[in-house]
């Protein structure tokens, strides 16, 4: 199956994030991901995990879109849960009737809190990139790196960089499918022989379909020249951005949840 | 408009281009043929700035050029269709796409606009604006590279093979927008039919030369 969402894609809707100013969403989701690390208390995560949830039900993708986008993270955080629990040896072992298993109460605390959190902060950049188009996205990065010029970042062509980096997503996706493609039919098969054949295997993917990626980032770089882009130059803007009411609310609200977090839980 | 004399280049060892000369005068339409890896694309790369020849001069719109800023000034006035689109778009939808070049170009995003919903009228593809870019089909990406092109209102059009992927239909719909417009163009293609039907000068480029057919 050829799936038509790519990892954080823009989904185009209407809800109340998407007409959010890109601004308030990118300092949105530092201050959310701030206050999910904040501590790994079970209290503190829970509290999170809240308006979290909200959010992304506020994001009108659909538990479909949320359960499939979530579903590809779900190797990686069984990784994040299983290392925690079984690396970790100090603490009252677990017993399973008179078995004692080679797991600690601690562990598998620490493991589940810091699992929840990862989740949590996935959730959350999904839901940014769900609502903002790359086009927004872009020059949201853009504004809020302003400050950063006065220390002499070079954040002129940022946004870009943002907005080309959005677009590679799909386009190594497609190079990635392709190259799949174009192995199975040599007979290639991804999911049998032994592991360091396998290995073989997967280094014969990549190869291509990363220099397929090089060549296509060089000749954007002459498509964008093509067409008269300068780096650093000035570019008339489509839609200027603008702080509405929604904005202040949500920023409101926001700063309202932070204070509460960082009051009333360590 | 554009003069290329004596251009030589090569990728590693082995010359593409050698000793190649040729121009376009106003009012040319140019077709230029020769088989696959003869150089055509690099030709165009050359004429564009984008690739720089071992030797040779390049005179675009009566002045030699050689420097970037040179070639920076003639961009706007070229439009390069690419010959694969998937390189040509990169923005997210359909409207920004071909607004990229007028909004390079310093115009308001209401001149932009207006731009860019005039040149998709002309190519009927009205109905696309606000589409993915990277979802359309191989017709309509192509379709949009030459909305993006037009948008930019240029002196000279050069096309790298702008019927490949192309249904009948869209070709025809191509070639008489091509004989409508009084603009001067280079085509590439491996299309005799429709070099013969859209041009008036046919060059084969081949063995790093250009010679004349017709
Ligand atoms: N970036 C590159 N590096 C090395 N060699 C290249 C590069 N680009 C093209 N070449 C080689 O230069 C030669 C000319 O390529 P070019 O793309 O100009 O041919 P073409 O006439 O446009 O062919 P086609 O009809 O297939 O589009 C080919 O032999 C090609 O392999
Ligand atoms: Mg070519």
């Amino acid at each position: 199956m050829k799936s038509d969402i790519t990892i954080g894609g823009y989904l185009p809707l209407d809800s109340v994030l998407h007409g959010l100013d890109p601004r308030t969403k990118l300092l949105g989701l530092i201050a959310m991901l701030a206050s999910i690390f904040w501590s790994p208390v079970p209290a503190g995560v829970l509290a999170t995990a809240v308006p979290i949830f909200i959010l992304a039900v506020l994001s009108r993708a659909g538990w479909k879109i949320w359960l499939r986008s979530t579903y590809r993270f779900a190797v990686m955080l069984a990784a994040v849960l299983g290392l925690n629990v079984f690396f970790r040896t100090q603490g009252r072992p677990v017993f399973m009737g008179q078995w004692e298993l080679p797991i600690t109460w601690e562990g598998l605390e620490i493991g589940l809190i810091f699992t929840f959190q990862i989740m949590q902060a996935i959730v959350a950049a999904l839901v940014l990139t769900f609502t903002t188009s790359p086009t927004e996205m872009s020059r949201g990065v853009e504004l809020l790196s302003k400050p950063l010029k006065r220390l002499r970042v070079p954040v002129d062509d940022l946004g870009m960089v943002v907005l080309l980096a959005m677009r590679f997503v799909p386009l190594l996706q497609q190079e990635l499918n392709a190259t799949i493609e174009a192995q199975k039919s040599r007979g290639v098969d991804f999911r049998k022989g032994r592991l360091s054949t396998r290995a073989g295997n997967l280094v014969a993917l990549l190869s291509p379909a990363l220099s397929g990626a090089l060549r296509r980032a060089d000749l954007l770089a002459l498509a964008m020249t093509a067409r008269g882009f300068q780096p650093g130059g000035t570019r008339t803007q489509f839609k200027p951005l603008k702080f509405r009411r929604a904005d202040r609310t949500a920023v409101g609200v926001l700063l309202l949840f932070l204070g509460c977090r960082l009051t009333l839980l360590p | 408009m554009i003069r290329l004399r004596n251009i030589r280049f090569r990728y590693n060892s082995r010359y593409v281009l050698d000793g190649l000369d040729f121009s376009v005068n106003p009012g040319d339409r140019v077709g230029l043929v020769g088989p696959n890896g003869s150089g055509k694309t690099t030709l165009c790369h050359i004429i564009m700035g984008l690739l720089a020849p071992d030797s040779g001069e390049v005179e675009v719109f009566g002045k030699l050029r050689k420097s970037e800023a040179d070639f920076r000034e003639i961009r706007g006035r070229i439009g390069f269709l690419f010959q694969d689109a998937d390189d040509q778009l990169f923005c997210p939808t359909v409207l920004e796409d071909v607004a990229f070049g007028p909004l390079n170009m310093g115009k308001t995003p209401e001149e932009a606009k207006g731009i860019v919903h005039e040149t998709l009228r002309s190519l009927h593809l009205e109905g696309l604006a606000d589409r993915v870019t990277y979802r359309l089909s191989g017709g309509e990406k192509r379709l949009v590279s030459l909305a993006t092109v037009l948008a930019m209102d240029p002196e000279i059009l050069i096309f790298d093979e702008p019927t490949a992927g192309l249904d009948e239909e869209t070709t025809e719909r191509l070639i008489s927008i091509l004989n409508d417009s009084d603009l001067t163009y280079v085509l590439i293609s491996h299309d005799r039919d429709f070099v013969s039907r859209t041009t008036n000068t046919v060059y084969q480029l081949g063995r790093g030369t250009m010679c004349r057919m017709g």
